[in-house]
């Protein structure tokens, strides 16, 4: 059991950050392809609409799939340490993942 | 830097942000406090900065948990139990970011960065007389560690926390102090150990700077990916990196930033 709990958190971890990091690069290179040679300043300055093309749509998923894979890491560690029965720091990555989870979804509350 | 175009913006940080990695994963940082003042001199935004930063980092941590030099010198149990402290923190940080002037942030990021310098060259001095201690691999277990010790550490790591959240930094290097110096685990043991629970303090935090729409992808994009390379390469050196001539680099290049920041946060050129 804590050995496919590893090897999950390891393949997930790998595979998972691959196709988050190819999903950029495609992302971004076909953001670049649209928009490379405006001057910098028409997206640097803050405003809200930075979401509305294709490209940093894919972007986007990119870095979804990055913070996906960090709330199952937190996930994972939490599942093998309760695995390993040393349930004070199952407990303790839980509250972590908790934490986590808040700072998400405090917005809808 | 006004005329830059994006095509150029985006080589130049995708450049710059691979040796920032490697140097990330060598000294337990998540690179947040090079990438921040990098980004802003460009004329992005502070907050697209931080938001960007908060993404690199998480990539870092998550870079270098699935390589197997890095997982070999984390001290999982130390790392859960500290992060504890700071994804509070960092939840508490990311809601007082929302109540700052951009001014006052980019003064305060100054008087971090130079904090963190002075903090890494008395880190120098130390390591010199606690060279053969840090010959060792795993470190020490929890249950060993006073529970003053213990305290001391988490309140530490705690603040930490609350600057990452404000400065959407992984405090990497508070982390590393507080480990190397409060609990003396191996130098190599609380930088690894550091990047293990950066990418959960960022994601602490990243919540709030969704909710305030703190993100730009165009700005992101290089950032990350620059950052991945550079922790692939960084995992690599691990092993033979000579970690104290990078820690002088460190300092003076946080130095230089700091006082850049300072200029910048009292001049108002960042509103």
């Amino acid at each position: 059991m804590i050995t496919h709990l590893k090897m999950l958190l390891k393949h997930i971890g790998f595979y998972g950050l691959v196709l988050a990091i190819a999903l950029m690069v495609i992302g971004g290179t076909f953001n670049l392809y649209a928009v490379g040679r405006e001057p910098l300043y028409s997206v640097a300055t803050f405003s809200k609409q930075h979401f509305e093309t294709p490209a940093l749509k894919i972007i986007g998923c990119g870095v979804g799939l990055i913070l996906l894979l960090q709330f199952i890491r937190v996930f994972l560690v939490s599942a093998i340490f309760i695995a390993k029965k040393d349930y004070i720091m199952g407990g303790l990555s839980g509250f972590i993942f908790l934490v986590l989870t808040y700072s998400f979804v405090y917005d809808y509350f | 830097m006004q005329t830059l175009s994006i095509l150029e913006f985006t080589i130049f940080i995708l450049i710059i942000s691979i040796p920032i990695g490697i140097f990330g994963i060598l000294v337990g940082l998540g690179g947040g406090i090079f990438m921040i003042p990098i980004l802003t001199f460009f004329g992005v935004d502070i907050h697209y900065a931080m938001g960007g930063s908060l993404i690199s980092i998480i990539t870092l941590s998550l870079g270098a948990s699935i390589t197997k030099s890095s997982q070999q010198y984390t001290n999982i149990k130390v790392g859960v139990f500290l992060e504890t402290g700071a994804a509070i923190g960092a939840v508490v940080g990311a809601f007082l970011l929302t109540q700052l002037p951009v001014n006052w942030i980019a003064l305060l990021f100054g008087l971090i960065l130079l904090l963190s310098a002075y903090l890494s060259m008395r880190r120098n001095k130390l390591e010199e007389a606690a060279a053969a201690e840090h010959a060792q691999l795993k470190g020490i277990e929890l249950g060993k560690i006073t529970k003053v010790k213990l305290f001391q550490s988490w309140l530490i790591i705690a603040t930490a926390g609350v600057l990452s959240g404000v400065f959407g930094i992984g405090s990497g290097t508070v982390k590393v102090i507080a480990m190397d110096q409060v609990l003396r685990l191996p130098y190599k043991i609380s930088t690894a150990t550091s990047n293990f629970m950066i990418g959960m303090t960022a994601a602490a935090s990243i919540g709030v700077y969704f909710a305030n729409d703190y993100f730009n992808f165009t700005v992101t994009f290089p950032v990350v990916v620059g950052i991945f390379i550079g922790t692939l390469i960084g995992s690599k050196m691990l092993h033979t990196a000579k970690t104290r001539q990078l820690r002088w680099l460190l300092v003076g290049v946080l130095v230089l930033l700091g006082f850049k920041m300072l200029h910048r946060g009292m001049t108002g050129i960042l509103s």
